[in-house]
């Protein structure tokens, strides 16, 4: 903090009681937060114990009603599978590319950034559409290469475990370029005397990558971790676009289904679905305190 | 010997990285350079059956340009194409432009200046940047219902402007700028606004682009919002992603204007995308590093 008491200015006046300026300052954040983030969230603990058309206080039933939903917990169970491939995969290709990205001669490495980041840009409609081009099972792509190989198409959207590699696939080309460039960030930041010194000692590309590169990642792999996990975990657009939820909920995640219950109107109270999404809350809050305690006692045991 | 050994081993390694580089290159291009042809294509063509042992037809047999006017022509519940790409621009370029202003100044206030409750108020914002978007989205519709702004073009942009994530991210790079900076213009009498728009400003090009090129890309790639709040007047502020999703429904006989379609909304985010191309890429790398 500037010690700006002491800063005589010119025309000798004392720059003195300025500090309660900041109020004016960060005034339009917090009103703006406290109106759209603040109040609905209390509203929406208050109305979890509410009935959404009378506004009779019934308790737990709300909680009661989401909870005996079985496809809730279905949809929980499915979210939580493609969340975990999906964020080890991300964790580990990113890790992957970020090292070809440092490793590559100048020009590649900047291409290479730009390239993978670029499908960032495009929304979750498009890459549905583009999906739907190349996995169409009636004259897609990937359906095409396999008539013509003379092999049974596969129905991607239906099939097996398709559908959550179409889902998890799809997310990765989204998503990937961000995590990469922030892999790559941390990795330049690690001194360039580790590495010289591990090839005087003649390590290994793996030693150098485990006993390096690795440890010294701890808090981008935190950081990462906990977003990654957040974001996939409130997987909608994509299944949504995608797989529309299916074949037989396969695919429907808890955000997608409770935005269905809410629109719906005509089947549960309204007020369930705000239920369901503090549930949501608390699950997200509770695994993203335990990915972190997990990595940092961790390190400690590694010290 | 030695020395021709490993210089010849260096030289294959690099080959190596080049292979592997330009793989990498091609897959992630692949579905969009893969779907370009598509947009000049006969509604039938798109999805043209090969058959056993015969082969793909990537380019249109005769280019079907029409597309690319039909795009304009089609009418989806009263929403047309041309007027969603203005109201979604208006609506991303507002998001961007406010996102900027809320989020720096408060982020401003929180980095130097020494108020009573900073901390308390500063922790009560990063609050909400944990709590999950679906929590809050529901009951914000009334809200912004109580507030007279459901089927207005305010709903799509203002609820989602101030931002912790944004505050957080500017106040770390404010804090990162030495106080020495501001000493003389402090000196001579400058006024804290001043300081701000002439020295922080100025310092802060590579967040500022993050966060409203950031905000841009949400609003013009928001779909989810834009459904719950806008139940009429569909005609004027129905969004992009509405009109892909719609078109993308019930035209899945000519699929060739969908993809024109996309390929017309992909245009202001790319065009955002190469200007802005390296200090986004940089910028995004240090967003990690707290």
């Amino acid at each position: 903090m500037i010690k700006e008491r002491s800063v005589t200015q010119k025309n000798g006046r004392k720059y003195r009681n300025q500090d309660n300026l900041g109020y004016l300052y960060v005034l339009p954040a917090v009103l703006m937060l406290t109106v759209f983030a603040c109040i609905p969230l209390v509203m929406a603990v208050l109305r979890s114990f509410r009935d959404y058309n009378t506004g009779d206080w019934v308790g737990l039933s709300n909680f009661d009603y989401i909870f005996k939903a079985p496809v809730f917990l279905q949809s929980f169970g499915n979210v939580i599978g493609m969340a975990v491939v999906g964020v080890a995969l991300q964790l580990f290709l990113s890790f992957l590319l970020a090292q070809l990205v440092k490793k590559s001669t100048r020009g590649f490495s900047g291409a290479l950034k730009v390239i993978v980041y670029l499908p960032s840009l495009v929304s979750s409609v498009i890459v549905s559409i583009i999906y739907h081009l190349l996995t169409n099972h009636r004259g897609g792509l990937f359906a095409n290469l396999m008539i013509i190989a003379d092999l049974d198409p596969i129905v991607f959207g239906v099939d097996g475990i398709w559908p959550y590699v179409s889902i998890i696939v799809s997310d990765l080309w989204l998503g990937l370029g961000g995590s990469t460039l922030i892999m790559l960030a941390g990795m330049l930041s690690i001194p360039r005397e580790y590495y010289e010194a591990a090839a005087i000692d003649g390590a290994g590309v793996f030693r150098v990558i485990f006993n390096i590169t690795m440890p010294n990642l701890k808090n981008t792999f935190i950081f990462l971790l906990s977003t990654q996990l957040t974001g996939k975990l409130q997987m909608l657009d994509l299944p949504l676009m995608i797989t529309g939820g299916g074949p037989a909920n396969k695919t429907l995640t808890p955000v997608l289904y409770l935005y269905r219950l809410f629109n719906d109107g005509s089947g549960a109270p309204r007020n369930v679905s705000i239920a369901g999404s503090l549930i949501i809350l608390v699950v997200i809050a509770t695994l993203n305190s335990l990915a972190f305690f997990f990595l940092q006692s961790k390190k400690s045991e590694d010290a | 010997m030695k020395g021709f050994c490993t210089h010849y081993k260096k030289k294959i390694k690099e080959a190596v990285y080049i292979v592997i580089a330009v793989l990498v290159i091609a897959l992630f291009l692949f579905p969009l350079i893969w779907s370009l042809p598509y947009s000049l294509k006969d509604g039938r063509e798109v999805f043209k059956m090969s058959e056993v042992g015969g082969s793909i037809s990537w380019f249109p047999e005769k280019p079907c340009w029409d597309n690319f006017q039909e795009v304009f022509k089609v009418d989806v519940n009263g929403g047309r194409f041309l007027n969603a790409l203005l109201s979604t621009f208006v609506v991303a370029s507002c998001n961007c432009f406010f996102s900027i202003l809320i989020n720096m100044l408060a982020a401003y206030g929180f980095a130097r200046f020494n108020f009573k409750f900073k901390n308390v108020i500063f922790t009560y914002l990063l609050f909400f940047m944990f709590v999950p978007g679906i929590a809050i989205q529901l009951t914000s519709i009334k809200v912004v219902s109580e507030l007279n702004m459901i089927n207005t073009i305010f709903v799509l942009f203002v609820p989602g402007m101030a931002n912790s994530y944004s505050i957080f991210f500017f106040r770390q790079y404010f804090l990162n700028i030495p106080d020495s900076v501001e000493e003389a213009a402090m000196l001579d009498g400058a006024s804290r606004l001043k300081i701000l728009i002439s020295i922080f400003v100025p310092l802060s090009v590579t967040p500022m682009i993050i966060i409203g090129v950031g905000a841009f890309l949400g609003s013009w790639n928001s779909y989810i919002w834009p459904t719950l709040v806008i139940t009429e007047n569909e005609g004027t502020l129905t969004q992009v992603s509405q009109i892909l999703y719609m078109l993308k429904s019930v035209n899945s006989h000519d699929y060739g204007v969908v993809i024109a379609s996309c390929i017309i909304a992909m245009i202001p985010p790319l065009i955002l995308f190469f200007i802005f191309q390296k200090k986004l890429v940089e910028g995004i790398a240090i967003s990690g590093l707290k």
